[in-house]
């Protein structure tokens, strides 16, 4: 078992994690709101990226349902704020537990199938997430339009940053130390040909579970960030931006690497904030134009294919 | 009076039930084709509906040009675009997940274009073929372009249908969509199936568009509702499996009416969806059915 | 005990039988199961594993019916299938394919599954380096992993050199003097004969020979069903 816990296989982690502080530190110096704004950001959209290259990255599950458990994350956070006055660390963990739950519900049923099918379902998710709110919130009599003036992670942007950094490394630990377990490479062998697990005897159901459910958890967290560092939380949270970014960065950081998600989302959301800067409403168009031809010319990731 | 009010409800759910599934036949056709013969998920297929739509306005309402001359550039634009989408994915992409979400992404595309040209405007209306006038139907009033799009929706569909199954091409589509290898050594340009396929599904899609959107409303996110039923509608028949299309509709189409009439608030798309993940616990390779086994 | 029973078992593909009533059980050791290509008798040893399911019939292993169970249970149970067309995980190394089973029905010691099908020197090897004769063993070693009682071997040897070969037959005799069982589909049968204790003969689906290697020559059906040629042909 150890022998995967030596030197060279971590080594990549903690580049990553060396360029985060680095970031950390510069951010610091330069001292400008917009900088640690966007690093905020992009470190939300990386926590993403890194539940997606988890669970469909190694798996080869494509799953398109992101943005809608960060919508259950931001709306869980603003409704535990509202009605019982939690406060900010509470509201965190009970989205991730939501969004397990979530995760875990949506799983059951969608995980039986495989491909093309558990792509579709998941897809249903975003489209119909506003739907499902407006229809359980008007049920419930609570407000559609969202909840705003949210309480922040904290008042100064400087120790946001520090506190989204840490939840960040912490995710990229734990995750990959996963896919360097057993279990971790059992995932990775679903991601090479499922069947032949199934058919030498090991039952992988319950391990798509688990990772899908944990996946999806981490999503919700993700969406609680988000609420509570732009304090609103509204149906626009559902939006495909929370699945566009997280995707792209997963496949260019290198799919399945985990470690890979850090700097390649780090690059791929600053140069998107700063290039909005200066062309203003066409961003969305210009992203995605180029979003589409960095998956078809690099799909093995950044480094892999200059390699 | 009890009596002749559950006679009005049942008549609507059944009048409704009737229109609606068989315009969401029609949305499927195109949809389920294409997978059917080639595997491949048109992700992009919502967002050429909304082009057509789009297309529409831009040319009879903004532009004033002749209806049929705007629908027809309307319908050509929209093949010309799934086209240009089908030739790069099916060109340039590396593996299966890189096609699907490089497709989606193109979808999105689509969208964020519309929303940037149209300046976001929503509830935009194009006129129909046929007046919007409704007709009553025994006290149930229904508008004509239902009545309208039903009926090339059943034609249209049973014509595609028959057509696959009976005539030499479509045994040359079926012969592909089996074993494409094989059918090359048949001597069957299967790349050529590929193409005609995609173009009529692309076709048929905007004839969809151009049938049903005059009762909707022009938005830039009304794609996702088209790609909703389609991918409903062929998961419970069966991804590729034409036959079941119909019934696959009905069955949506009648518990979206039903359910409408029960509940106050609309979520037919939600419907759609619990009837999908109700349809995949109890048969999850389709009504068509097929018992899910290995490959050896 | 016999271990294995199969009773009357049939599967179509789309109207063609490719199993047609087959009944035979498993009495000693190691079988060989022989015929010609199409014969079915891939699908029949995937029935028996579980991985495409009989239309028709029973399959009674170590006193329980499995007809229904879930292919993955089979395998908790001691019967394992290799497959024909070899499945390696290839972005694993060869030892991470034989850790994934290490907790499978017991699960065995990796190191000694490596020794035994003469794997060692290519532990740390990502599978898709490596050759096809390994690559035949890899599929072996995989189902060693789950510490079965019953082998279904599909070709194990097929497309190997003869140096390749003797090393899997000489890996599959230790198996046997061990006391695993084994069910073994081969075209190449001057290399498993002097192994095997019995042969069942399929064709067109259906079981038309069985008996010991020595019967096997005299008998008439199967020299029809090869049309008097060359039996040790590979595919
Ligand atoms: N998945 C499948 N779908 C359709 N037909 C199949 C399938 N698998 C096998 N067949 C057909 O069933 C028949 C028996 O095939 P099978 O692979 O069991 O034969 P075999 O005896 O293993 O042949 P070989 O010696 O070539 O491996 C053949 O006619 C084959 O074409
Ligand atoms: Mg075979």
């Amino acid at each position: 078992m150890n022998y995967r816990f030596e030197g060279k296989k971590w080594s990549r982690l903690w580049i990553s994690i060396s360029v985060l502080i680095i970031l950390l530190v510069i951010s610091y110096v330069v001292n400008m709101p917009y900088f640690t704004f966007s690093l905020i950001f992009a470190l939300i959209l990386v926590i993403l990226a890194l539940s997606w290259d988890f669970s469909s990255g190694v798996t080869g599950y494509v799953n398109f349902g992101l943005p809608f458990f960060v919508g259950v994350g931001a709306f869980s956070s603003g409704y535990l704020y509202y009605t019982y006055k939690l406060p900010v660390p509470f509201l965190l963990f009970i989205s991730f537990l939501l969004g397990i739950t979530s995760g875990f519900l949506f799983s059951i049923p969608t995980l039986r199938v495989r491909g093309p099918f558990f792509t579709l379902l998941s897809l249903l998710l975003p489209l119909l997430g506003t739907d499902f709110i407006l229809a359980f919130w008007t049920v419930l009599g609570l407000p559609t339009i969202g909840y705003y003036n949210l309480p922040t992670l904290s008042g100064s942007l400087d120790y946001v940053l520090l506190i989204v950094t840490a939840i960040t490394a912490v995710i990229s630990f734990v995750l990959y130390w996963i896919t360097q377990t057993h279990f971790g490479l059992v995932l990775r062998g679903i991601g090479d040909d499922e069947d032949a697990i199934i058919s030498n005897g090991l039952n992988t159901f319950p391990y798509k579970l688990v990772t899908f459910s944990l996946a999806m958890g981490i999503v919700s967290l993700g969406g609680a960030i988000y609420a509570l560092f732009t304090s609103y939380a509204g149906v626009d949270t559902f939006g495909f931006t929370f699945l566009m970014y997280p995707m792209l960065i997963a496949i260019l950081g290198g799919r399945g690497s985990i470690a890979g998600s850090l700097p390649a989302g780090i690059i791929i959301v600053l140069l998107s904030q700063y290039l909005s800067l200066y062309i203003g409403s066409l961003t969305l168009i210009i992203f995605s134009i180029l979003a589409i031809l960095l998956l078809l010319f690099f799909p093995k990731g950044l480094m892999r294919s200059i390699q | 009076m009890i009596s002749s009010l559950i006679f009005s409800t049942l008549l609507y759910i059944l009048l409704y039930g009737t229109i609606f599934g068989l315009n969401y036949a029609l949305l499927t056709l195109g949809f389920t084709l294409v997978f059917g013969v080639s595997k491949i998920l048109n992700l992009s297929y919502g967002a050429l509906y909304m082009s057509t739509a789009y297309f529409i306005y831009l040319f009879a309402v903004m532009l004033s040009i002749n209806l049929f001359v705007s629908i027809l550039i309307a319908v050509v634009l929209t093949v010309a675009i799934g086209l240009a989408i089908f030739m790069i994915m099916t060109k340039f992409a590396r593996d299966p997940m890189i096609f699907m979400i490089a497709m989606l992404l193109s979808a999105l595309l689509l969208q964020y274009i519309y929303t940037y040209f149209f300046q976001g405007e929503v509830g935009l209306i194009i006129p129909g073929v046929v007046s919007n006038v409704s007709l009553n139907i025994l006290g149930v009033s229904v508008s004509q372009s239902y009545i309208l799009s039903a009926s090339v929706s059943l034609i249209l569909v049973l014509a595609v249908w028959l057509w696959i199954d009976r005539s030499s091409f479509g045994r040359k589509v079926r012969a592909t969509s089996e074993d494409y290898e094989t059918a090359e050594l048949f001597g069957i340009n299967s790349k050529m199936i590929y193409l005609l396929i995609f173009i009529i599904s692309t076709a048929i899609v905007a004839i969809a568009a151009v049938l049903i959107v005059p009762v909707q409303v022009v938005t830039p996110t009304m794609w996702v509702e088209p790609f909703v039923v389609a991918f409903a509608i062929s998961i419970i028949g069966g991804l590729g499996k034409l036959r079941w299309t119909i019934p696959a509709a009905f069955i949506i189409s009648f518990s979206q009416v039903t359910i409408l009439y029960l509940v106050p608030y609309n979520i037919s798309d939600i419907t759609a969806f619990g009837v999908v993940i109700i349809f995949l616990i109890l048969l999850p390779k389709g009504i068509g059915g097929g018992k899910h086994e290995l490959q050896v | 005990m016999t271990i294995l029973v199969v009773e009357g078992l049939s599967k179509s593909w789309g109207g063609n039988k490719a199993i047609d009533g087959m009944t035979f059980s498993l009495e000693k050791d190691a079988m060989a199961l022989i015929g010609p290509n199409g014969a079915g008798k891939t699908t029949l040893l995937s029935s028996i594993a579980g991985i495409t399911l009989p239309d028709q019939g029973r399959i009674i292993f170590d006193g329980i019916d499995i007809t229904k169970t879930k292919i993955w249970k089979r395998v908790g149970l001691g019967l394992v299938k290799t497959f024909q067309v070899v499945r390696p995980f290839v972005s694993l190394t060869v030892r991470e394919n034989l850790e994934l089973f290490s907790r499978v029905h017991g699960g065995s010691d990796i190191d000694s599954v490596l020794e035994v099908m003469g794997l060692s020197q290519f532990g740390n090897k990502k599978a898709r380096e490596l050759s096809h004769g390994n690559l035949k063993r890899l599929e072996v070693a995989k189902a060693l992993m789950t510490n079965p009682k019953l082998l279904l071997l599909d070709e194990p040897i097929g497309g190997l050199s003869n140096n390749e070969a003797v090393g899997v037959i000489d890996a599959l005799s230790s198996l046997k003097k061990k006391g695993t069982k084994m069910i073994i589909v081969e075209h190449r049968l001057s290399e498993i004969f002097p192994f095997v204790d019995s042969v069942v003969v399929m064709d067109k689906g259906k079981k038309i020979f069985q008996g010991t290697t020595t019967e096997l020559f005299d008998d008439e059906k199967v020299r029809e069903a090869y049309m008097g040629g060359e039996t040790n042909v590979d595919s």
